[in-house]
């Protein structure tokens, strides 16, 4: 793995976060122990480029490290708050606090004490001790000057009389020892010639002077040359004897237990010399050491707040995304971050609160769709049931209607919470009476006769009280009794039929044989009896028909259903009536394909009735039988040109007995009646277009 | 009249200290006819600051680097760099013996060593260099060949922390042939 996939890896984990700054602490806290170490390091050491390279290199890196996380920062801050991320101008506030907080005392420490260091380091150099040690190097330079000067004065005698050559050893032993000097001898090109030393001096501690020794006697003529020695110090002196080559030599030795010290003393004042001398270098070093140690702390105290403030608002921007989420819908939304302060007791009692808010929504959404199947359960009962139901407010406001209600009133779908009393009017203005009626008083139930569409409606209302909940109102109960009402009323006027047809024709049969033995007897001769009597035999004939259809009505027969084809039973009922009437026609416009369960007998003569009862009407015009399927249903019409029926007359129309031509038994249409119910279907009466009546039956398909 | 006395005044003021800063003069740069380039300079009012002689007795090695540059002039673009030599002189007093050591170094490589025991001698010979066929200019014509000095003499410190190098500035010569510089001398 390379080091850079080692940095991506570890850069966001907190020990290594927060060892790198402790690393870099530790390191220039290294340099700084090893520079305060360093007392004993050379002046050269401590001028040394290197250091001076590497503080500088050092502080130049801490100083990008410093720009470059603080840029980083900032630019990070600005982009999160141009984004408008939760948390950030939180995070900004942390971090301007902390680099203020830290940035200005690091830096204002700087300052005075890298000031107060240079002034120490100006005072190191202004004290007693550089007259001392100038002192010391003075007086040590006095004492070897000495022993210089007397090296001179042998050298210089030696030299002073040119004859030396022709009697070397007795002047050069002379001299040694009138001068108290530890060696002297005669060169000649930097060669010896003679020389006589001292036993006690070792002279072979030393080399022989170099050639530029005696070209600088040459040509200065003396020089003087210091040698150190493992015993001691020599100070040779050479003097140019006259222009030749020849030179004087004289050396005095300094034993160590006295050249130890004026070296000492000379080497003391020329180290302080030396340092006065690296005052400016000496100054850069510290004050860039110190410098290095202020980058350090800022870098580090600038990671450590940008990562501190990071790990402050992680916490506080996740649960504030959480709780936006949460406000969103998100119920159950946890935040996953862990933490052990008050923000994780914060966190924790967010995420027990999302979990609690989760819960009581899912128990809500159960109650809820609990409630739903139950209402959707008694909205289908509702309108699967015959019966009618209206529930409505104290003040006659609708709640909801069933389908059945809507169809046994004949209207359409109210709107919600509107006035009953608008919408039952004219017809049904009677309804909205006994609505006021039973809510009004006991008792809470009665019945209502409407006429609805020209059809006689028996309605049985009842009420009762609603109370569940906030809902206060009445529930309306309807049932339509027309069907069962007029059955009732059939099967009264059936039994009645049968009664007074059994009354009524038994006698009738004695009454006409009377009345033609009558007229046969008494006829011939009193034409008034005759024709009495010939009327009382019509008039039974009469009587004993009416009493026949009685009898008929009365003994319906039972229907015997089959599958047969509609159109054909229409075409032969309507066989029968073409052409009866001069200028009526009759036309049958029926689907072929219809095939009904039906009794094709029975069909036949209640179309034939409805078609016999249409030419008696029309004086002219095309008398219309059609037939077509509609869903479940199959509508059968006829509709005449005629007369028409009035209004006042339709709810009487299907009644027994009811007749409008004033001749016949009025038993037609209650025929039809009772055979369309026979086939559970229902006949009603309509207005035709333009005019005319259209009598239209439906039948189960 | 009295305000030019005083511009006349603080001019002066403005030229005395750089009258007293360190400077290469007498920098002479002649060619053979084989195209070896001799060039002779030196380094004026080096020891003029009390500090650089005190560093120098101390026993501090102190030091001069001259860089030495020749090139092809081309007016109006860019100068043809031909050869490039750095020079150091490194003087170091031992207190003890009272001797100078001197270290002369070309191109970072010691050439030579020497012993002085008289600190003028010592100066004459760090401020005054002498490099017979320091370069070899070919078949270049002599006269368009210009040969630059500058000499590094300290080091001093911005903000008191960073270091850097205290130079004079550049000295340039034109490249004299052999019939010229005869006439020269």
């Amino acid at each position: 793995m390379n080091p850079r996939d080692l940095l991506l890896r570890y850069r966001k984990d907190p020990r290594f976060i927060i060892t790198v700054p402790l690393l870099i602490l530790a390191a220039t806290s290294l340099i700084y122990y090893v520079v305060q170490r360093a007392k004993d390091l050379s002046p050269e050491a401590l001028n040394s480029q290197v250091l001076l390279f590497v503080l500088s290199n050092i502080n130049l890196l801490l100083i990008i490290g410093i720009v470059f996380v603080l840029l980083r920062g900032i630019v990070k801050l600005v982009l999160e708050r141009k984004h408008g991320i939760i948390g950030s101008r939180f995070r900004t506030k942390l971090v301007v606090t902390y680099v203020a907080t830290s940035l200005l005392p690091v830096l204002l420490l700087f300052l005075f004490a890298t000031d107060l260091l240079r002034v120490s380091i100006d005072r190191w150099f202004n004290t007693p001790v550089r007259k001392i040690l100038q002192n010391g190097e003075a007086i040590a330079e006095m004492a070897q000057d000495q022993s210089a000067s007397i090296a001179t004065g042998a050298a210089r005698e030696i030299a002073a009389d040119p004859a030396v050559i022709d009697n070397i050893d007795t002047h050069l032993l002379h001299v040694r020892e009138f001068h108290h000097v530890d060696l002297v001898g005669i060169y000649r090109g930097g060669t010896l010639v003679k020389a006589f030393t001292d036993p006690r001096a070792p002279i072979q501690e030393v080399s022989e002077p170099p050639l530029r020794f005696f070209d600088e006697v040459q040509q200065k003529g003396s020089a003087t040359k210091i040698d150190v020695g493992a015993s001691g110090k020599w100070i040779r002196v050479a003097a140019r004897i006259g222009g030749g080559p020849y030179a004087a030599i004289a050396g005095v030795f300094i034993p160590n237990t006295m050249s130890r010290m004026i070296d000492e003393s000379i080497v003391a004042h020329k180290n302080f010399q030396q340092l006065d001398s690296q005052r400016p270098a000496l100054k850069a070093s510290q004050t860039s050491l110190f410098l290095a140690v202020t980058l350090a702390i800022l870098f580090g105290t600038l990671w450590t707040s940008i990562y501190a403030s990071r790990r402050i608002t992680i916490p506080i921007k996740a649960l504030a995304e959480a709780t936006s989420t949460l406000a969103e819908g998100g119920y159950g939304t946890r935040v996953g971050i862990s933490a052990t302060d008050e923000v994780g007791r914060l966190i924790e009692s967010f995420n027990s609160m999302s979990t609690q808010l989760a819960q009581q929504r899912h128990a809500l959404t159960e109650t809820n769709r609990r409630l739903d199947d139950e209402r959707a359960f008694m909205l289908t009962v509702q309108e699967s049931v015959a019966t009618g139901i209206i529930a409505f407010s104290d003040d006659l406001r609708l709640l909801s209607i069933n389908r059945a209600a809507l169809a046994m009133l004949g209207i359409e779908q109210p709107a919600p919470r509107v006035d009953l009393r608008e919408v039952l009017t004219g017809d049904l203005a009677p309804l909205a009476q006994a609505l006021c009626d039973l809510t009004a008083r006991a008792p809470r139930s009665r019945e209502v006769t409407l006429i609805r569409g020209g059809e006689l409606r028996y309605l049985e209302l009842s009420v009762a009280r609603l109370g569940a909940g906030n809902t206060q109102g009445w529930v309306l109960a309807i049932e339509d009794s027309t069907q069962l009402m007029q059955a009732q009323k059939l099967a009264a006027w059936g039994e009645a039929a049968r009664r007074i047809a059994h009354e009524i024709k038994n006698p009738l049969t004695p009454i006409q044989l009377s009345a033609e033995r009558i007229a046969k007897k008494f006829g011939g001769e009193h034409p008034q009896i005759h024709e009495g009597c010939r009327t009382i035999v019509n008039e039974v004939s009469q009587l004993k028909r009416m009493v026949d259809e009685f009898s008929r009505f009365a003994r319906m027969p039972a229907v015997h259903m089959q599958h047969a084809p509609l159109a054909e039973n229409l075409q032969q009922a309507a066989s029968l009536y073409r052409d009866v009437k001069p200028g009526v026609s009759v036309s049958v416009d029926a689907d072929p394909e219809i095939s009904l369960l039906m009794d094709p007998e029975q069909i036949r003569r209640a179309v034939g009735n409805l078609l016999k009862n249409a030419v008696e009407a029309t004086d002219r015009g095309e008398i219309r039988v059609s037939a077509k399927k509609n869903q479940q249903r199959v509508v059968i019409e006829v509709a005449d040109p005629g007369r028409g029926v009035a209004d006042s007359d339709k709810e009487k129309l299907f009644l027994p007995y009811f007749s409008t031509k004033g001749r016949g038994t009025g038993l037609g249409l209650a025929i039809v009646h009772r055979i369309v119910r026979d086939h559970d279907g229902q006949i009603t009466v309509h207005d035709n277009s333009p005019r005319g009546t259209r009598f239209q039956i439906e039948l189960p398909a | 009249m009295r305000i030019r006395l005083v511009f006349a005044a603080l001019l002066a003021l403005a030229v005395l200290p750089l009258s007293a800063e360190p400077r290469i003069g007498s920098l002479t740069a002649t060619s053979s006819n084989a195209g070896a380039v001799t060039v002779r300079f030196t380094l004026a009012d080096a020891f003029r600051d009390h500090h650089t002689v005190q560093a120098l007795q101390s026993g501090l090695p102190t030091s001069f680097t001259y860089v030495v540059e020749i090139y092809r002039d081309r007016p109006r673009w860019f100068d043809e760099g031909i050869g490039r030599s750095r020079i150091e002189v490194i003087a170091t007093f031992n207190s003890l013996t009272r001797e100078y050591l001197l270290n002369y170094r070309r191109d970072r490589k010691l050439v030579r060593s020497e012993m002085f025991s008289d600190l003028e001698t010592l100066q004459k010979r760090m401020t005054t260099i002498d490099e017979p066929s320091l370069f070899d200019i070919g078949a270049r014509r002599p006269y368009k060949v210009r040969v630059r000095v500058k000499a590094d003499f300290g080091r001093g410190f911005l903000l008191y922390v960073i270091p850097w190098k205290i130079s004079t500035r550049w000295k340039e010569v034109r490249v004299a042939g052999t019939a010229e510089a005869a006439q020269v001398r």
